[in-house]
Formats: structure tokens, sequence, C-alpha cells
């Protein structure tokens, strides 16, 4: 093999293999917890302060029975543990965690203080392991696969408490192409969103095409919590699933 | 007669706070425009207007509540009308 052809060759094992391992360099990917306890999550913006111990919640308990609609667009639940200002008189009159926990649809507040106020991010996580075993399994997150589940009918989550939306109208598919040439457009699935989601969550806020284009849709923001990273970080499945958002990437 | 007195005073101490206060409930608009927002996409123009409309209408309506209820419509209320604008904008104007 002459000198220049192996410089061509090596050249371009480098173009193939350059963008995965800057990749690799640049972005660390968060450590995830075990899939027990993914999307599990402690609150204590007033609990400690008022003499009793921070709430325990789990995101896998409650999307079984209800979308991130229901919690997220009509009770106003933040998408930010720790955030939202919740007195327990709130619970009491039948907002947030009230609006279910009132005795008729889940355990009410009265003398049940310590099931929410466990202080433990693990509480029932020993549940856990029976919940998944007839679920479709995946590899990350919770290490359920949500989408398919909902696709099979394995669960059917209430979409609303007070007033039932209209027809969702919107499926379109968008492929998002990344600023780098060689790596794989990502996907974006309305369809597939709008059954757990909101459009007003996304809608402005978070995905403005007029103000912004796709092209800021770095990994670099979205692994800070921006964009998908919003979601697909602490409830969603994690950012380690590469080829569920870029379907043409391999590992 | 003592009687029918206290039974009435029960029932107005029993009786929903904004009819105390004589307020007209909020809360059917409130829901009837929330319904709206998954199928936004599906109206034209001059209906998202109208959308819009009712729904800065209704925000002026909010310093009558007061407390977490008002807190929470005003939060909802604000994303719901940028939802309607939002998909209002993109039908006037389809990005490329
Ligand atoms: C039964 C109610 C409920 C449902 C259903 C629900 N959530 Fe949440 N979610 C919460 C609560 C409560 C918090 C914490 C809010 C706070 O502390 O201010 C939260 C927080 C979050 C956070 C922030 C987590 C963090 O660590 O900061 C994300 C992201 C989130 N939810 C996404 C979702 C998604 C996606 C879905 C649907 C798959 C969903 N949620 C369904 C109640 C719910
Ligand atoms: C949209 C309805 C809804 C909301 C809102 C909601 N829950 Fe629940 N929750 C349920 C239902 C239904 C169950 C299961 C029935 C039961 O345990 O009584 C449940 C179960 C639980 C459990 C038992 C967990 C387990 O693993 O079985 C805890 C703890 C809990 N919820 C805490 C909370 C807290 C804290 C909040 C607010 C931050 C909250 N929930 C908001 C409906 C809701
Ligand atoms: C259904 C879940 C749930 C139950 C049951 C519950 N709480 Fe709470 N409580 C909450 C949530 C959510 C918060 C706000 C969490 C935070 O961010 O610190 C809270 C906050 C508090 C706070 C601090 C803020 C404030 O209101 O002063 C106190 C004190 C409190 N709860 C007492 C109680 C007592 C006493 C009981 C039993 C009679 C009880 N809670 C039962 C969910 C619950
Ligand atoms: C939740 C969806 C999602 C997941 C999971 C995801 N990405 Fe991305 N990624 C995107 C989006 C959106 C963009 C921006 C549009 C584009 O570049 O395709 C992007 C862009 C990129 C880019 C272009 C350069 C840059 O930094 O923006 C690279 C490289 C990349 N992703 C690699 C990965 C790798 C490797 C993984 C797995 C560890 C991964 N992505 C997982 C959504 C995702
Ligand atoms: C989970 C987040 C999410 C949800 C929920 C969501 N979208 Fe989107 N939407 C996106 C993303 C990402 C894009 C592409 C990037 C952008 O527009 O900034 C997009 C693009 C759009 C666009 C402009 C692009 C085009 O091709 O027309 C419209 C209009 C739109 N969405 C409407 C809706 C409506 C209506 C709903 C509810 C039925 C909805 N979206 C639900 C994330 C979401
Ligand atoms: C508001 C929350 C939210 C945001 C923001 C969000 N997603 Fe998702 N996404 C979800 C939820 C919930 C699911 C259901 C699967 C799960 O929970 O693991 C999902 C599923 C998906 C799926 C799987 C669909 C299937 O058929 O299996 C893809 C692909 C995806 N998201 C890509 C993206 C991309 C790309 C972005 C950013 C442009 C994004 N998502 C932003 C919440 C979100």
């Amino acid at each position: 093999m002459s000198y220049r052809s192996g410089t061509v060759v090596l050249l371009f094992l480098s173009g193939l293999l350059l963008p995965g391992l800057l990749f690799g360099a640049q972005y660390a990917l968060p450590e995830l917890p075990s899939p027990a306890l993914y999307g599990n999550l402690l609150m204590d913006r007033a609990s400690s302060r008022g003499g009793v111990k921070p709430v325990s919640f789990s995101h896998w308990t409650h999307r079984t029975r209800y979308t991130c609609r229901v919690c997220h667009d009509e009770l106003e639940f933040d998408m930010a543990v720790g955030s939202t200002e919740i007195d327990c008189n709130d619970v009491k009159d039948g907002r947030y965690c009230g609006a279910c926990h009132n005795g008729k649809q889940a355990f009410g507040r009265q003398d049940n203080c310590v099931y929410c106020h466990t202080g433990d991010i693990a509480f029932r996580s020993d549940q856990f392991a029976g919940f998944s075993r007839e679920l479709t399994p995946d590899e990350f997150g919770n290490q359920i696969d949500w989408s398919q589940m909902m696709r099979r009918g394995q669960i059917e989550p209430l979409n609303y408490l007070y007033a039932k939306p209209s027809e969702t109208s919107f499926e379109k598919t968008l492929k998002l192409d990344a600023a780098w040439g060689r790596i794989p457009p990502a996907v974006f699935p309305h369809k597939e969103h709008n059954q757990w989601v909101g459009c007003d969550t996304c809608h402005p806020d978070l995905f403005n095409i007029r103000k912004q284009g796709t092209e800021h849709f770095t990994m670099a923001r979205i692994l800070k919590g921006e964009f998908c990273g919003y979601c697909h970080l602490k409830v969603a499945f994690p950012i380690n699933a590469c080829e569920r958002c870029h379907p043409g990437m391999s590992r | 007669m003592r009687k029918l007195w206290l039974g009435l005073m029960t029932i107005w101490i029993l009786m929903p706070l904004p009819l105390h206060a004589g307020t007209v409930d909020i809360n059917p608009e409130y829901n009837a425009l929330n319904t709206q927002a998954q199928q936004s996409m599906a109206l034209s123009p001059p209906e998202l207007k109208e959308l819009l409309l009712r729904c800065t209408n209704l925000q002026t309506r909010l310093p009558e509540l007061s407390g977490a209820e008002k807190k929470i419509m005003h939060r909802k209320l604000r994303r719901l009308c940028a939802l309607f604008s939002y998909v209002l904008a993109s039908k006037q104007s389809p990005p490329k």
C-alpha cells in the first residue's frame, strides 16, 4: 500500500469515527438511577421547613393511570422538582395531589400523612419488579417501553380529570437535521407525544421554530435539560437510547 | 321558626364560596378553552383569532379570584393564549 492511499484510508476511517469519539469525549451522559427509581422524586420546597419529612412521588406508579397532560397541564405541576408552590391546604382543598388524593380516587390526606411524607425516594420501589415483569421491556430509564405499551393497550391512562379534550388533530413526524453532516437526523413524532403531553407544554415555551430554528437543538443543550432534555433526562426514556431519536445511528 | 332560620344559615354556610361572593363562575369558560388546545391545528385562522380573544378576555377576569386558584389559572391561561397565537402564526406563514 502506498503512503498516499494509507492516508486516504486513515482519513476515511477517522471521518467515520470522529463524530462518535468527539461526542463521547465532549458530553458525559448523566448517571442513571436503578429502573425502579427512574422518575422518582423527593419534593421538599416546604416540607422540612414545616416540620414534616419530604414528599415522595413516583412517576411510574402514576403514569400507568394518568397521562402527563393531567398533572402538568390540568393540575399545573411544574416540570421541575421542588418548584411548584404547594402547601398542604392545597392538597386538603382538592388541588395538586389533592385532586385525586381525596379518599375517592386515591387515599386522602387525612390520617395518611406518612404515605406522602415518607422522606424516602425509594418508597414502595420493592413493588416495581412485580409491576414491570409483565410489561414491554426496554433498555434504559424504567426499562419499560412506555410508547409500545400505549400502542398495545397494555395501559390506558386517563387523559383528563375535569374537561375532556377535543380529538388531537396533528400527527406530523418531523425530521430534525444535525448541524454536523455525518450525524443521522433525529426524528420527532408528534403522534407519540400527543398521547402523553399537551401541546401547550411544548409550544411555544420549549419549541418555537419562529424564534430559534432547530439547528440550535445541540446535544450539549439537550443534556442541560433544554428542548428534548426537558423530559428525556428524568421521566421519558433517557438520552442513552441514541437510536430511538436517531434511527440511523447504530452502536 | 328558629329551626328554619338555623337550617337556612347552615345551607348558606355550606354553599361554595364563589356563590357567597356573588361572582359568576369562571370555570365553564376556562374548561371550554382548555379543551380546544389539542385540536388547534384543525381550526381556521378566524376560529383561532376568536379563541385567542376569549382567552385574553378571561385573563382580564382573573383579579376576581384569589390564592392558589388564581395562580393556577393564571399560569394555564398564559400558556394557552401563547399556544393559540403560535398555531395561528404558523398557519398564516408556515415554516419553510
Ligand atoms: C400524577 C401526576 C403526574 C403525572 C401523571 C406526571 N407527572 Fe411529572 N411531575 C409530577 C410532580 C408532582 C412533579 C414535581 C413537581 C414539583 O416538585 O414542583 C413532576 C415533575 C416532573 C419533571 C421534573 C423532574 C425533576 O427531576 O426535576 C419532569 C421532567 C416530568 N415531571 C415529566 C413528566 C412526564 C414526561 C410525564 C408523562 C409521562 C409526567 N411527568 C407525568 C406529577 C406528575
Ligand atoms: C391524577 C391523580 C393523582 C394525582 C394528581 C396524584 N396521585 Fe398519587 N396516586 C393516585 C392513584 C390513583 C394512586 C393509586 C391508588 C392508591 O394508592 O390509593 C396513587 C398512589 C400514590 C402513592 C402510593 C404509591 C404506590 O407506589 O402505590 C403515593 C405515595 C402517592 N400517590 C403520592 C402522590 C403525591 C405526593 C402526589 C402529589 C405530588 C400525588 N400522589 C398526586 C392518583 C394521583
Ligand atoms: C397526597 C399527598 C400528601 C398527604 C397525604 C399529605 N401531604 Fe403534606 N404536603 C404534600 C405536598 C405535595 C406538600 C408540598 C411538598 C414540598 O414541596 O415540600 C406538602 C407539604 C406539607 C407541609 C409543609 C407546607 C405547609 O403546608 O405548611 C406540611 C406541614 C404538611 N404537608 C403536613 C401534612 C400533614 C400533617 C399531613 C397529614 C394530615 C399531610 N401533610 C399529608 C402532600 C401530602
Ligand atoms: C430524546 C432524543 C435524543 C436522544 C435520545 C439522543 N439525541 Fe442526539 N440529537 C437530538 C436532537 C433533536 C438533535 C439536534 C438535531 C440533529 O442534530 O439531528 C441531536 C443532535 C445530535 C448530534 C449533532 C451534534 C450536536 O451536538 O448537536 C450528535 C453528534 C448526536 N445528537 C449524538 C447523539 C448520541 C451519541 C446519542 C446517544 C448517546 C444521542 N444523540 C441521543 C435528539 C436526541
Ligand atoms: C413533546 C413536545 C411537543 C408536543 C407535545 C407538541 N409538539 Fe409541535 N413540535 C415539537 C417540535 C420539537 C417541533 C419541531 C421544532 C420546532 O417547531 O421548534 C414541533 C413543530 C410544530 C409545528 C411547526 C412545524 C410544522 O411543520 O408545522 C406546529 C404548528 C406544531 N408543532 C403544533 C403542535 C400542536 C398543535 C400540538 C398538539 C396537538 C403539538 N405541536 C404538540 C414538539 C411538540
Ligand atoms: C414534554 C416532554 C417531552 C419532550 C420535551 C420530548 N419528549 Fe419525546 N417522549 C416523551 C414521552 C413521555 C414519550 C413516551 C415514551 C417514554 O416515556 O419513554 C416520548 C417518546 C419519544 C420517542 C419514542 C416514540 C416511539 O414510537 O417509541 C421519540 C423518538 C422521542 N420521544 C423523541 C423526542 C425528541 C427528538 C424530542 C426533542 C425534539 C422530544 N422527544 C421531546 C416526552 C417528551
